[in-house]
C-alpha cells in the first residue's frame, strides 16, 4: 500500500484554462484521496513568490514572472509537488498523503480518506509488503499479528469459523467487533458472525484495524474495534496469477487470480477488474480426543472441501465519479469428525454469496459515497449420532443481510470537514432443524431492520496539529415476522411445545453512540492522542427467534434482547524517536484503554428446568444482566534496521471482569459478579522478522496467547479439568523466491514445534502445517 | 423467470449495459439454486403374522405379553423411524420412539410389550424413511379373562465394580443376575446388560448406570468395542430422578406389575446417571423384559462400586 500511494503521489489532474492576468496562476489544492481541500498548503513559485491556500483550498499567487515557471506545492504530511505552468494556468492540485511513520491513508475510522497522523484514534494497517511475507491459509490468520488481537481458529483451516476479536472482547464471538469488506459491513444479523473463508487472502491489499467502539460512525457490532479488509486493485493492463499448493494431511489447493487496469477510449475514463477463483480440498485429521476415539467407533476425519471465485470491477469516469461493483462466492463442506450412516457423516456445508455495487462522486463542494450490497449465506448442518439409538437430523439455515450505506461530506471554512449519513439494514433468518429420525421439523425466522444517521466533523487547526474528530450516530432496530414453532414433535422436541410462538412480539431498541476525540502532532513522527466512544451491539436474530439446546441447558426465545453498550476512554502516543542512524525507522505505538460495559449479554437461569431427553437441565434465557469493566494497554514497535529486513514486536494486555450480575431468579445460584470474562487471554505477544534477500525472502513470527478462562463462572471444566486453556506459543515460517518474477515458490510452515492445543470440547488443532506452492505470473 | 424480456430491456437501456455482467452471474445463481422436484419414495410397513405374534382382535389378559413383529420397507430410502403407540380411550403412550437405519434389508424386529388393563387398546406402528414419508399400522387388543401378571427373579445384593475397579466384576448379566470380571467376561457378551462408572457432570458427581449399547461406555470400558453383540437396556431416568418409586415400593413388588406399569417409556435413556443410594430405577432389557434396580449404595469415586438389587421378569 506504501509503494503504491508513493508511485500514486505523482498524479496530479491538471486543467488548464486561460487566465486573465498575464503574472498570474489560481487554482485548488486538495486531498488527492478525499478530495477535502487543504486549506493553508503552501504554494511557491521559482522566483520565491509564495502564498498559502486559502479557504476550501484555493489560492492565488500573482507576480510569478515569466512563463513556464517552476511551482511548488506543500502541505505538512503530503508529498510535495512540483509543476512546470504558464503564468495564466488554473491548477487542480491533488496532493498524495506521504507515506512514512503516520501517514498510511486509511478509511475505516472515519468513512473519509484520512491520514493516521490526521486521525485521533488508534488504527493499525497491515499493507500488502507485511501480508506477501505471512505464512497464512486463510484470511484471519493476516491479523494474528496485530497488537492486540484475540484470534481463535483452533482446529486451523478445518475450522467451520474462526474470529478475530480485539480491546478484551471475548473469542467465542464475533459479533463484538464490526468486520467490513470495502467498507461494507458483513457480520451477520442472524448471530454476528462473518465468515473469515469467504474471502481469499491474496486478494486482500491491505487490512485496517480500527481499535475501539467505533459505532458513531457504522453503528452496530463496532464495540471493540473495526477490521476493514480492503480488496487489491490492479495496477497494469493485465495480469494473471495462478499457481497450487500441496500440505499436511493431504491438503491441495490451487488458486488463479486474474485482472487489468484498462485505458478506456473516452478521456479521463478508466476501467479495472479483478476476477479470482480457489478451490481447497484436504482429507483431515482426527480432531477428537483419544478417548473419544476409543469411546466412538463411529469418528471418523475432519476434512475440508472449499471453493470460492470472486469478481470485482471499477469504472472511473473522468476524476469525479466512479461506479464499482462486486460479487463473490463461496461453497464450503466441511467433516467435523463423525460419521454413522450418512455418506459425508457430520458435515457443515456454507454456500455463500453477496453483491454489492457502489458509487462515488464529487459534486460541487460534496464528496458522496453510496453502496447497496446484499449478501446470503445458506448454512446446511448434517448431523448423525449413535446413543441409545439413531439420530439424523439436518439444520438448513438461510442468513440474510441486505441494505445501504451513504454519506455525504464537506468541507467548512478552513478547519471542518463535516460528513453526514443515512444507513439501513435488513438482516433475516429462515431456518429449520428438520429430524429425519423422527417427524419434527423446528422453525425459526426473524427479521431486523435498522435505520440508522450520522453526523461527523473533522476539524483541524494549527496546521492540522491539533485534530478533533466528533461524532453522533442514531440507529433504531426493529425487529419483526419473528416465529418459532415445531412441526409433528415427537420425544425429541416435545419439551419445546410450550414455547412455540408463531408471532413473536416486535421489539424495538434504539442507540446513541458519540464520540470525541482529540490529537495534538508535534511533529510528522510524533502524536499524542485521548478519546471517548462509545459503541453497541445489537441482539442477533439467533437469540431472539431461536429456542433450542445449548450447552448447559435449554435456550428460550427472547424477542425483546436489547444491544450491549460499550463506553470507551483512551489514550495513547506515536512516536519515531530517531531522526538517523539505523534505529531511524523505529516506530513505536501505545495506547491504554478502558471500558465500561452495561447491558451485557448473557444466559442466565429463569428458575425452571426441563427435560430434554436426558434428565432436567435448566431453562436459560439470554438477558441484558450485566455490567462489565475492561481494561488494556498495547505496545507496538516496528523497525526496518536496513533494507528488506523488518521486524516488529507487541504486546497487548487486557483484563475483563463482570462487575454486576443481576440475578432474574431467585434460585439463580449462579453469580457471576467479579468472574472474568471468558476466551479474553490477558497476555498476547508477537513479534517477527522479515529478510529479503537474492536467493530467499524469509520470515519468522512467533505469537504467545495467555491463558482464558473458559466458562462464565470461571470453575474446572469437566473436559479439560481446568478453569484456563492454558497458555501457548506457536512459530510460524515463511520462504519464498520469485523467479524473474514469473515464477514464485514458497513453504509455509505454521506451528514449528508442533505446540498441541484444544478447544472447549477437547477438540485438538492440526499441530504443525506444512504447505509449500509455486505459482506462474503472466 | 424468462430472460428474453431482460434481455430486451437492456438492448433498449445502453446505459445499464454495465449492469449486464452482474445481472448475468445473478441469473446463473439463480438457475443453479433451481433442482427438480425428487420423487418421493413410499414407506411401507405389516405386522408378522403367526401363533407367536399378537393378532388384530386377539383377546389378551392384562399382564400377558403383546408381541409385535414388526416388518417395514422405506421402497429404497433408508427408513429412519419408529414409533410405537399404544391407545386407550383418549390416551396416546408412545412406547417406542426411536430412529433406526435400515437400508435395502429393510426393518425386521420383534416387540413385547406388556398388557395394560384396559378395555381396548389400540396399538399403531409408525415407520418413516428418509424421504420423509410415513407408513402406519394398526391392532386392535382386546382385554382377556383374568389377570396375567408374571412371577420375576430376585437378585442380590449384587456388588458391581466402576470402571477403575479391578478388584471387582464389572459386568452384569441383568436376565440371571451374575456378574463378570473383564478377565471372565469372554462368550458370554451377548448377555450383559449394565456396567456402571462415576464421573462429574453438570459439576455433580454422578454414579451412572449404563449399557454396552450407549456409545459413551466404550469410554470407560473400551474393550466392548471388540465385542461381538453389545446390549441395550433402556433405564427410566425420569422415574429415578423424581423417585416414582420407593424402595419400599420395590421391597414389596412379588410379581411383574409393578417392574411394568413404573416404566416410563418416554423418558428413557440407555445411560442413566445420579444412581444415588436409596433410587430405584425401572428398565427394560433388550429383550424386552421389564425390571427394576434398587440402588443399596453407590461410592463416588471410580475406583468404587454400587451395591444393587435387582427385580426382573422371568
Amino acid at each position: 500500500m506504501s509503494r503504491f500511494i508513493t508511485l500514486c503521489a505523482a498524479l496530479l489532474l491538471n486543467l488548464s484554462l486561460q487566465g486573465q492576468q498575464t503574472d498570474c496562476i489560481s487554482g485548488q489544492v486538495v486531498d488527492a484521496l478525499s478530495g477535502q481541500p487543504l486549506p493553508g498548503t503552501s504554494v511557491t513559485a521559482e522566483n520565491g513568490t509564495g502564498t498559502s491556500a486559502g479557504i476550501s483550498g484555493t489560492y492565488s499567487l500573482c507576480g510569478i514572472g515569466k512563463n513556464n515557471v517552476s511551482m511548488s506545492f506543500s502541505y505538512v504530511g503530503y508529498e510535495p509537488y512540483s509543476q512546470t505552468v504558464r503564468s495564466g494556468e488554473k491548477l487542480f492540485i491533488r496532493l498524495f498523503p506521504t507515506v512514512s511513520s503516520l501517514d498510511e491513508v486509511v478509511v475505516t475510522a472515519t468513512r473519509t480518506g484520512s491520514r493516521i497522523a490526521n486521525t485521533p484514534v488508534r488504527i493499525n494497517t497491515l499493507n500488502s509488503g507485511l501480508i506477501e511475507t505471512l505464512p497464512v491459509h486463510s484470511l484471519d490468520e493476516i491479523l494474528k499479528l496485530a497488537p492486540g488481537i484475540n484470534y481463535s481458529r483452533s482446529m486451523g483451516i478445518f475450522s467451520t469459523k474462526a474470529t478475530v476479536t480485539m480491546r478484551g472482547m471475548s473469542a467465542k464471538e464475533q459479533g463484538r467487533v464490526l468486520i467490513l469488506v470495502d467498507g461494507i459491513p458483513m457480520n451477520k444479523s442472524d448471530g454476528g458472525g462473518f465468515d473469515w473463508n469467504m474471502i481469499d487472502p491474496s486478494m486482500v491489499e491491505n487490512i485496517e484495524i480500527t481499535k475501539g467502539p467505533g459505532s458513531a460512525v457504522y453503528g452496530g457490532n463496532a464495540m471493540g474495534g473495526i477490521i476493514n479488509i480492503r480488496t487489491r486493485k490492479p495496477d497494469q493492463p493485465f495480469f494473471l496469477r495462478a499457481g497450487f499448493d500441496f500440505g499436511t494431511y493431504g491438503t491441495l489447493g490451487s488458486r488463479a487470480v486474474a485482472g487489468g487496469n484498462l485505458p478506456v477510449k473516452k478521456e479521463g475514463h478508466n476501467w479495472y477488474y479483478t476476477a479470482n477463483a480457489t478451490i481447497r480440498h484436504s482429507a483431515g485429521y482426527i480432531t477428537q480426543p483419544d478417548y473419544e476415539v476409543q469411546a466412538n467407533p463411529y469418528i471418523v476425519k475432519s476434512y475440508l472441501k472449499e471453493a470460492g471465485a470472486g469478481f470485482r470491477t471499477r469504472y472511473t469516469i473522468g476524476n469525479r465519479h466512479s461506479l464499482g461493483a462486486s460479487l463473490t462466492f463461496y461453497d464450503d463442506n466441511r467433516g467435523t469428525g463423525e460419521k454413522v450412516y450418512q455418506p459425508a457423516g457430520n458435515t457443515t456445508d456454507h454456500d455463500s454469496y453477496g453483491i454489492t455495487l457502489d458509487y462515488r462522486g464529487v459534486a460541487g463542494k460534496f464528496n458522496l459515497m453510496s453502496s447497496v450490497y446484499f449478501l446470503n449465506e445458506d448454512y446446511k448442518k448434517v448431523n448423525e449420532y449413535l446413543k441409545d439409538d439413531y439420530t439424523w437430523y439436518e439444520v438448513l439455515s438461510t442468513r440474510r443481510d441486505y441494505g445501504f450505506i451513504s454519506s455525504l461530506s464537506r468541507s467548512f471554512g478552513t478547519s471542518h470537514s463535516l460528513t453526514a449519513g443515512i444507513d439501513y439494514r435488513n438482516g433475516s433468518v429462515d431456518a429449520y432443524d428438520k429430524y429425519y429420525t423422527s417427524t419434527d421439523i423446528i422453525y425459526n425466522a426473524g427479521n431486523m431492520g435498522t435505520w440508522s444517521a450520522f453526523l461527523q466533523d473533522e476539524a483541524g487547526f494549527f496546521s492540522n496539529r491539533l485534530r478533533i474528530l466528533a461524532g453522533l450516530r442514531f440507529d433504531r432496530a426493529r425487529f419483526y415476522n419473528g416465529v418459532f414453532f415445531v412441526e409433528a414433535p415427537t420425544a425429541e422436541t416435545i419439551f419445546m411445545d410450550i414455547y412455540q410462538d408463531r408471532d413473536l412480539p416486535t421489539h424495538v431498541s434504539t442507540a446513541i453512540s458519540p464520540r470525541f476525540s482529540v490529537h495534538y502532532r508535534f511533529n510528522d513522527n510524533t502524536r499524542v492522542y485521548a478519546g471517548y466512544s462509545r459503541g453497541f451491539r445489537p441482539a442477533v436474530l439467533d437469540d431472539m427467534c431461536r429456542s433450542g439446546r445449548i450447552k448447559g441447558g435449554f435456550k428460550v426465545a427472547t424477542p425483546g434482547l436489547k444491544p450491549e453498550y460499550l463506553n470507551n476512554y483512551e489514550a495513547g502516543a506515536d512516536l519515531q524517536p530517531f531522526e538517523r542512524g539505523l534505529l531511524k525507522s523505529l516506530k513505536i505505538e501505545t495506547s491504554a484503554f478502558w471500558s465500561s460495559g452495561s447491558d451485557f449479554q448473557y444466559y442466565v437461569t429463569n428458575g425452571q428446568s426441563i427435560d430434554m431427553g436426558f434428565g432436567e437441565r435448566p431453562i436459560l434465557i439470554r438477558a441484558n444482566i450485566s455490567k462489565a469493566e475492561i481494561k488494556g494497554a498495547e505496545l507496538l514497535f516496528q523497525l526496518e534496521p536496513i533494507r528488506n529486513i523488518s521486524v516488529y514486536a507487541t504486546y497487548a494486555y487486557a483484563d475483563a471482569e463482570i462487575i454486576d450480575y443481576q440475578k432474574i431468579s431467585s434460585n439463580d445460584t449462579i453469580d457471576l459478579s467479579g468472574k472474568k470474562m471468558t476466551d479474553v487471554p490477558n497476555h498476547l505477544i508477537t513479534a517477527g522478522v522479515s529478510c529479503k534477500t537474492r536467493f530467499v525472502n524469509t520470515s519468522a513470527t512467533y505469537r504467545y496467547t495467555g491463558a482464558m478462562y473458559i466458562n462464565d463462572q470461571n470453575t474446572t471444566d469437566e473436559i479439560l479439568l481446568s478453569d484456563r486453556y492454558p497458555a501457548f506459543s506457536t512459530v510460524d515460517l515463511r520462504f519464498w523466491r520469485s523467479f524473474k518474477n514469473r515464477l514464485n515458490v514458497h513453504l509455509n510452515i505454521q506451528n514449528l514445534f508442533d505446540v498441541m492445543f484444544y478447544d472447549s470440547k477437547y477438540n485438538r488443532g492440526p499441530g504443525r502445517f506444512i504447505v509449500a506452492g509455486v505459482e506462474v505470473v503472466i | 423467470m424468462k430472460f428474453c424480456g431482460l434481455n430486451n430491456f437492456l438492448r433498449l437501456q445502453p446505459s445499464v449495459r454495465l449492469l449486464q455482467p452482474v445481472l448475468f452471474l445473478l441469473s446463473l445463481l439463480t438457475l443453479s439454486s433451481c433442482s427438480p422436484d425428487e420423487q418421493i419414495r413410499k414407506s411401507s410397513v405389516i405386522l408378522k403374522t403367526g401363533v407367536a405374534y399378537t393378532a388384530d382382535g386377539d383377546y389378551v389378559s392384562p399382564g400377558s405379553k403383546i408381541i409385535l413383529g414388526v416388518l417395514a420397507s422405506g421402497s429404497g430410502a433408508p427408513l429412519t423411524y419408529l414409533r410405537i403407540e399404544r391407545i386407550t380411550g383418549n390416551d396416546t403412550v408412545v412406547q417406542v420412539d426411536m430412529g433406526i437405519f435400515a437400508g435395502k434389508e429393510g426393518f425386521d424386529r420383534d416387540f413385547t410389550f406388556s398388557r395394560s388393563q384396559a378395555e381396548v387398546e389400540f396399538w399403531d406402528v409408525i415407520v418413516m424413511n428418509s424421504d420423509r414419508d410415513i407408513a402406519k399400522t394398526s391392532l386392535r387388543v382386546n382385554r382377556g379373562e383374568g389377570m396375567a401378571y408374571g412371577p420375576i427373579n430376585h437378585y442380590g445384593p449384587l456388588e458391581i465394580g466402576l470402571q477403575s475397579n479391578d478388584n471387582l466384576p464389572q459386568y452384569l448379566d441383568l436376565n440371571s443376575g451374575l456378574l463378570y470380571h473383564a478377565s471372565t467376561v469372554g462368550g458370554r457378551e451377548q448377555d450383559i446388560g449394565l456396567v456402571a462408572y462415576f464421573y462429574l457432570t453438570s459439576g455433580l458427581p454422578s454414579p451412572t448406570l449404563t449399557c454396552p449399547a450407549y456409545t459413551s461406555a466404550l469410554a470407560y470400558y473400551p474393550a466392548m468395542g471388540a465385542w461381538p453383540v453389545r446390549n441395550s437396556t433402556l433405564f427410566d431416568y425420569f422415574t429415578s430422578d423424581n423417585q416414582l418409586v420407593s424402595p419400599a415400593q420395590f421391597e414389596a413388588a412379588a410379581n411383574d406389575s409393578l417392574l411394568v406399569s413404573a416404566y416410563n417409556p418416554a423418558r428413557v435413556s440407555g445411560n442413566c446417571k445420579f444412581a444415588y443410594t436409596g433410587r430405584v430405577i425401572p428398565f427394560k432389557t433388550q429383550e424386552g423384559k421389564y425390571g427394576m434396580i434398587r440402588i443399596n449404595s453407590a461410592a463416588m469415586e471410580e475406583t468404587g462400586s454400587i451395591s444393587m438389587e435387582i427385580k426382573i421378569q422371568q
